[in-house]
């Protein structure tokens, strides 16, 4: 993800978030994508590690969800770069908490929710009780280090399993699996992380 | 690459799978898998892309605007989720299944020609998935671990 002088290690999860905020920030006829439109991205997928906080914390996404898109409709732009400068800050901001641990799974969509509460939408979030940042940042971290989260960076796998059903997908996680314990290794758990949708309309 | 493959039905879903040594307290764990990535995941995303089309995909909630239909994608989205998990439960129980099998072929022929043959079979086996189900894999991230090296012998710190 290039971001001028910044190199950003995004999950795959967070790179979502991102083009769901730049389209969203493209339907409401703007070019510079803004840290609300972030935010609006965050709410639309509906999962990870700011999901999990969320529940945690008992937030009314709902609400949340509502008043960020108000917000983003609303929005009126001086910029004319690709990023506003604030959600550059919180990128900077997210790479900060993310560094904090010794992994490699990028900056998660936990950690951009801790970065937009010292954003200029921080005052949304507080309304809606996330009002301490390392409160919630301890929890991202908790979350990221949850059993299946390990210190090893993890084999990523994305699967279009077609009409295949799960035993086909099976044999070949298992004869990857294989090939570890061939290599002298113990073999492989596979866990699922994440499931999108491949196409726009799903009904 | 890509123009070969079978256009995936409607309603597919993608899904993320990460995977992670069973016992990562074995002793050269960590340089072991370490030195696994760097030989597999090359090999991986030769066998199969699905790049630009999983940067592309939509998640479910995407269109939805009425709660009833956001219900429903969850609903879609969590079934998706429950039927491959079971993917990986399966291939947990196949893998432990071949622990011993293995042991024997590799009395049997040296180890190199066993996982060159162990390479074949599972080539084969995404070849034939993509034929008959228009399964398509591809391997995301990092080939080579960008971590700070850490040795097997010193744990890390989850707080530095």
């Amino acid at each position: 993800m290039k971001f001028p002088g910044l190199k950003l290690d995004l999950s795959i999860r967070s790179q979502h978030c991102l083009k769901l905020a730049k389209d969203h920030a493209k339907q409401n006829g703007r070019s510079t994508v803004t840290t609300a439109d972030l935010l609006f991205g965050l709410m639309k997928i509906g999962q990870g590690m700011h999901w999990l906080a969320f529940e945690e914390n008992k937030i009314n996404t709902e609400e949340l969800f509502t008043d960020t898109k108000a917000l983003t409709s609303d929005l009126q732009i001086d910029e004319t770069a690709e990023y506003s400068s604030d959600l550059i800050n919180v990128f900077k901001t997210a790479e900060r908490y993310s560094n904090r641990r010794n992994k490699t799974l990028g900056i998660s969509t936990g950690h951009l929710l801790v970065a937009l509460m010292h954003s200029d939408v921080s005052g949304l979030l507080e309304k809606y009780g996330l009002t301490d940042q390392e409160k919630i940042a301890s929890q991202v971290e908790r979350f990221l280090n949850e059993p299946w989260q390990t210190r090893f960076s993890p084999l990523r796998l994305v699967i279009d399993p077609g009409s295949a059903p799960p035993e086909v997908i099976a044999g070949i996680l298992s004869d990857i699996s294989t090939l570890y314990r061939l290599k002298k290794g113990s073999g492989i758990t596979f866990e699922v992380q994440g499931v999108y949708s491949l196409n726009e309309v799903l009904w | 690459m890509s123009s070969e493959w079978l256009e995936p039905p409607d309603n597919q879903h993608l899904i993320e799978y990460h995977g992670a040594p069973k016992d990562q307290d074995a002793p050269g764990e960590e340089s072991k898998w370490k030195r696994f990535l760097k030989w597999a995941c090359p090999w991986l995303r030769e066998k199969a892309n699905l790049g630009e089309d999983f940067l592309a995909a939509k998640v479910a909630r995407e269109q939805a605007e009425a709660l009833v239909k956001l219900a429903e994608a969850s609903e879609r989205m969590a079934n998706a989720r429950k039927t491959y998990a079971e993917a990986a439960t399966i291939a947990s129980k196949l893998d432990a299944a071949k622990v011993e099998t293995i042991k024997q072929v590799l009395k049997e022929q040296p180890i190199d020609v066993t996982i060159q043959k162990c390479q074949e079979e599972l080539e084969d086996k995404i070849a034939q998935a993509r034929l008959l189900y228009g399964t398509r894999i591809h391997q995301i991230g990092e080939a080579v671990p960008t971590s700070p090296e850490t040795s097997d012998k010193k744990k890390e710190d989850p707080k530095a």
